[in-house]
Order: C-alpha cells, then sequence, then structure tokens
C-alpha cells in the first residue's frame, strides 16, 4: 500500500454517516420490502391468521423498528445525545463509546426480540405446508438467536445503573404477579370447560403484550419517560 | 405521587444547588444517569444505600441529613 493512500483526505464524516445509513437502509429496506411484497401477495393468508398471531406480528414489527431506529441514532452524536437524555435542559454532550456500546447493544436485543417472533408466524404465512428440514432450520435459528439475545441482555443488564436495573425488576415482578393470577383464573375456566382452549403461542403473546405494556408504564413512573 | 410503599424526601436538590451543579453534574460525579437523579429529586425512586452513601459522601453529609423517611405528606398512611 502506497503512502499515498494513507495520506489521503478521509471522507467528511457526514459522507461516511450517510453510507453507512445508505448501505443499513438497504440491508433492511430491501429484506422488509420483499416480504411486504409477499404479506401483500398472499393477503388471504394474513387476514386468516389469529388474534394472537396478528397480535405477535404488530409486537415484532414494533420491536424490529425500535431497534433499528435505536441502532440508526447511534451512528450521530446528536441522535446519541438525545437516547442519552430525551429531556435533559442542557445543551447535548458528547456521548461516551461506553454509552454508544450500551445502545447497540440495546438495539441489538430490541431487534433479535422483534426478529425472533416475527419468523414463526411470517413462515407459516409465506410457506403453509412447511417441510420439516425448513421448520428445524428455522427453529435451529431462533433457539441460537434466543441464546445470543440472552447474553446481549445480560451485557446491558450489567451496563445499566440502578435506576434501569430497578425498573425492570418492577416490571418483571408486576407482570409475574399479574400473569400467574391470569393464568390460574384461565387455566380454572378452561379446566371446567367455561372458557376455550389457549396454546402456548396465545400465552407467550399476552404475556409479551403485558410485558411491553408495564415496562413502559414503571419506565414511566420511576422517571425514565 | 402515591405508590404501593413509602418514598423517602431528600434535600438532593438542594445540596445541589448550593454547589451550582447541574443534573448532569451530579449524575456524573455519582456515576448514574441524569434521569436517575431527576428521580431521586422528584421522590420517584430511593437510592441504593451504597448510592446513599456516596451521596452522603459527595457532599460530606451523614445519611440522615440528606434523606428524611418520615415524608410530611404521606404520613398517616401508613
Amino acid at each position: 500500500m502506497s503512502a499515498d493512500f494513507y495520506d489521503a483526505p478521509r471522507p467528511p464524516r457526514r459522507w461516511r454517516r450517510m453510507a453507512i445509513l445508505l448501505v443499513l437502509g438497504m440491508g433492511v429496506g430491501a429484506p422488509a420490502g420483499y416480504l411486504i411484497g409477499r404479506l401483500i401477495k398472499h393477503a388471504e393468508r394474513v387476514s386468516a391468521l389469529g388474534w394472537s398471531d396478528s397480535l405477535s406480528l404488530g409486537i415484532a414489527a414494533l420491536l424490529l423498528f425500535s431497534g433499528l431506529s435505536v441502532l440508526a441514532a447511534t451512528l450521530a452524536n446528536f441522535s446519541a445525545a438525545y437516547l442519552a437524555d430525551p429531556h435533559g435542559d442542557e445543551p447535548a454532550r458528547r456521548v461516551r463509546p461506553a454509552q454508544m456500546t450500551y445502545f447497540r447493544l440495546q438495539g441489538a436485543v430490541l431487534a433479535l426480540a422483534g426478529g425472533m417472533m416475527a419468523t414463526p408466524v411470517m413462515l407459516r404465512i409465506l410457506v403453509p405446508d412447511l417441510p420439516l428440514e425448513l421448520a428445524n432450520t428455522a427453529f435451529l435459528g431462533i433457539v441460537a438467536a434466543f441464546l445470543l439475545q440472552t447474553a446481549l441482555n445480560i451485557a446491558v443488564w450489567f451496563r445499566s445503573d440502578e435506576l434501569v436495573r430497578r425498573a425492570t425488576s418492577d416490571a418483571g415482578a408486576v407482570c409475574f404477579w399479574l400473569l400467574q393470577g391470569l393464568l390460574f383464573i384461565w387455566a380454572a375456566g378452561e379446566k371446567l370447560a367455561l372458557l376455550p382452549h389457549l396454546n402456548s403461542w396465545d400465552g407467550l403473546t399476552v404475556l409479551m403484550s403485558l410485558y411491553l405494556i408495564m415496562s413502559v408504564a414503571v419506565a414511566y413512573r420511576r422517571g425514565l419517560g | 405521587m402515591v405508590w404501593l410503599y413509602r418514598l423517602m424526601k431528600n434535600r438532593l436538590r438542594v445540596l445541589r444547588a448550593e454547589r451550582a451543579w447541574s443534573q448532569a453534574d451530579l449524575a456524573e460525579r455519582l456515576g448514574v444517569s441524569r434521569q436517575t437523579v431527576n428521580a431521586l429529586e422528584t421522590g420517584k425512586y430511593d437510592p441504593s444505600l451504597p448510592l446513599a452513601f456516596k451521596i452522603g459522601r459527595l457532599f460530606a453529609l451523614p445519611i440522615e441529613a440528606i434523606f428524611d423517611d418520615e415524608a410530611p405528606d404521606l404520613e398517616g398512611q401508613s
């Protein structure tokens, strides 16, 4: 490599950022466009989805959008500063590298959660007669993504300050308290043949919905909103 | 604000103002986020014991001179 290569002026940060955004946009936009196109093509299958499939797809889209937005926000200091302190009354400070890492971990956790939640339902829509090999591959992929997300979640926990940890614990405790009660009531009604049967995907969707609502409510009341 | 448990009152805002520190300044000195300092000052969150000791050391005051566990507006509710 010649000395000229190293001496050549680097592109301005703004152009580099735009190039990264363009690559990211294409990387996300192309598959998203393809999936939306396939969903429109199979609109009758989408409209025939059960309540838990529809709701879980909505939650997955929300998680994916939030995660990718957080990741995109870490490309610029001003948007990362907004993530760090949305209601700060001081001019945005330079976000430290450790904070950037923290936000990127959070973004990755959210995006992975959305991807994992969408995959089973999307596969069922796109491939109604799912071959066993494809089902196996998808399941292995989801398990691998889950293990990675667990590791990232632990990293987020250790990097969080005590208020975030407290809000996370509070939301978990409230959810457990509410859901164990709801589960008991529903199971009793089902056993007595008074309430319809719920499958594990229905249960998961209810759990995720309630956890999202409680996380937002607890964070808001603790002053994180 | 009504909680399922009592939250303490504290003099953090006054102590911070006496030193002309912003919430972000105090947060940096304590190693927490500005939102945590705001939540402490507005009574939405009680600090852990290690953080309370850190606050005490920073202001060179005993914990009981900063935090008051007998919040007057909540007296009689427990």
